[in-house]
């Protein structure tokens, strides 16, 4: 796909443009300087704020913000409803509330062991081999595995998944055809397995929400479907990127990995930095009110890049932004966003990078990237690596 | 998850004197209920004083006094919550 050149990254900008995917800090770090609120005439006008007190007031407000888009595309396709990502108040608090119970760290601790057995089962896989590449064969699998299992979903259908993901996230940007087919596809599969549970329930989320009401009533099916197509999409690519994106800073930093191998009590505060300095995900928000942020106006109907991994790099907020302190102790990052929308599965996602950084350090100390390959990004909604060969001791 | 937070050296973002030696200083934390978003970084940095209820958003333990010993960390939590929900008062 060829697209128009940037000439200006502050009235121009293009967060498809290939340099934006493969190194987009130093564009944020110039537009911080220049003009904290950039903006393109592309994909029919969209904003994007670049400091973390611009982002933050963008996702506070929801009176001039709406959610019912989230993702910037060449062009608005039919409202699909993914309640309650998509969902702005009054209707947001119930649709999120109906979710919470199943993701409080007490509720995702009982996953723990599960992740542990999948992380373990991967490694076995490849310990052995010298190498492997990290995204593929271990980071895209974990979290694809555990949402599937509390979905009650097979687990071994992460290729299906991930194609929906690729089709609704990526080509979807560009290739309405591509997005309306994962839909599609993605609404009949849950359609029955909604079917299934209607005739005998199930102890898993799918059960739980095609029994579930709001105010007395069952959920509508684009209700049903949507928070479950929501359930899939974001537990799995998510993680998937943080994942991936702490292994590709572990490859290149030996000295954060030693320690880390040597004291796995640091994990924990290390995975907050990682998700700090490598946050995954860029939400966007509808203008449907006029308004002004920090002196620059806001026009309806365009798009706003709600951009948490360029608040995380601020440095009026975070010290040293473009330097991973491993064990930074002062760390309100917003890598889970801001706000009514704070992602749900934010308890999830600790859980899963946190064992899979301690299951691999435990076997695999030892890793750096395969000088032989190439490591490639994802585009558009969620930055984490794609292509990440690494070679462990002793290989080559 | 929760039993690894790092033991800071020095309290975070401690305003000099407090809880240093200042007999009859009482420290409580406080979370904004309206604030809070369930990031629940501080029930995993502080557990001690903060819970979580069914829908994972916090609360402080009991009148959310905070013991000598728990100082640092009462100043932690404070310095990781990304709604700026809690509330650190010293009287």
């Amino acid at each position: 796909m060829s697209r128009p050149p940037v000439n200006d990254w502050s009235s121009d900008f293009d967060h498809l443009d290939p340099r934006w995917i493969e190194d987009p800090y130093p564009i944020w770090a110039g537009l911080r300087e220049k003009c904290p609120i950039a903006h393109t005439e592309r994909y029919r006008g969209v904003y994007f704020p670049s400091r973390y007190e611009d982002v933050r007031a963008v996702a506070y407000d929801t009176e001039h913000f709406s959610s019912r888009r989230i993702i910037v595309r060449e062009t608005p396709p039919p409202r699909i409803p993914a309640p309650p990502i998509t969902s702005d108040p009054p209707e947001h608090r119930p649709a999120k509330n109906l979710l919470l119970p199943a993701f409080t760290p007490d509720a995702i601790k009982r996953h723990e062991p599960h992740a542990r057995a999948i992380c373990r089962k991967l490694i076995d896989r490849f310990a052995d081999k010298g190498g492997c590449d990290v995204a593929v064969d271990y980071a895209q699998e974990i979290p694809a595995r555990i949402i599937a299992h509390m979905l009650g979903l097979p687990d071994d259908e992460g290729d299906r998944f991930r194609q929906w993901i690729h089709e609704i996230l990526e080509l979807g940007i560009t290739e309405p055809a591509a997005l309306m087919k994962a839909l599609g596809e993605s609404s009949k599969y849950f359609q029955a397995e909604v079917e299934k549970r209607r005739a005998q329930p199930t102890d898993d989320l799918i059960s739980y929400l095609a029994h579930a009401t709001i105010g007395g009533a069952p959920l509508s099916e684009d209700h049903l479907l949507g928070s479950i197509r929501l359930i899939l999409i974001a537990g799995i690519d998510t993680t998937w990127s943080a994942i991936g994106a702490c292994f590709w800073h572990l490859a290149r930093h030996p000295q954060d990995r030693h320690r880390l191998a040597a004291d796995p009590t640091l994990v924990p505060t290390a995975v907050e930095e990682l998700l700090r300095a490598f946050s995954p995900v860029t939400m966007a928000r509808e203008v449907i009110k006029e308004t002004t942020i920090n002196g620059c106006p806001f026009k309806p109907g365009e798009m706003v890049l709600l951009s948490f991994p360029a608040a995380n790099r601020d440095p009026a907020v975070f010290p040293d932004a473009d330097r991973v302190v491993i064990d930074r102790k002062e760390n309100r990052h917003a890598a889970f966003g801001l706000g009514i929308h704070r992602c749900i599965g934010s308890n999830l996602a600790r859980m899963e990078i946190t064992v899979a950084l301690e299951e691999w350090l435990a076997r695999i100390p030892e890793f750096r990237l395969d000088p032989a390959a190439t490591v490639t990004w994802s585009e558009g909604t969620v930055r984490g690596p794609r292509r990440l060969p690494v070679l462990f001791q002793g290989a080559c | 998850l929760t039993d690894a937070a790092p033991r800071p050296e020095r309290p975070v973002s401690k305003p000099r004197g407090v809880g240093e030696g200042r007999l009859s200083t009482t420290v409580r934390v406080k979370v904004d209920r309206d604030r809070c978003q369930g990031h629940a970084r501080c029930a995993a940095l502080a557990p001690e004083l903060f819970k979580l209820d069914e829908l994972g958003n916090a609360q402080e333990i009991g009148d959310g006094t905070v013991l000598d010993a728990l100082i640092e960390k009462a100043y932690l939590a404070k310095a990781n919550c990304p709604e700026l929900a809690i509330e650190v008062t010293e009287t």
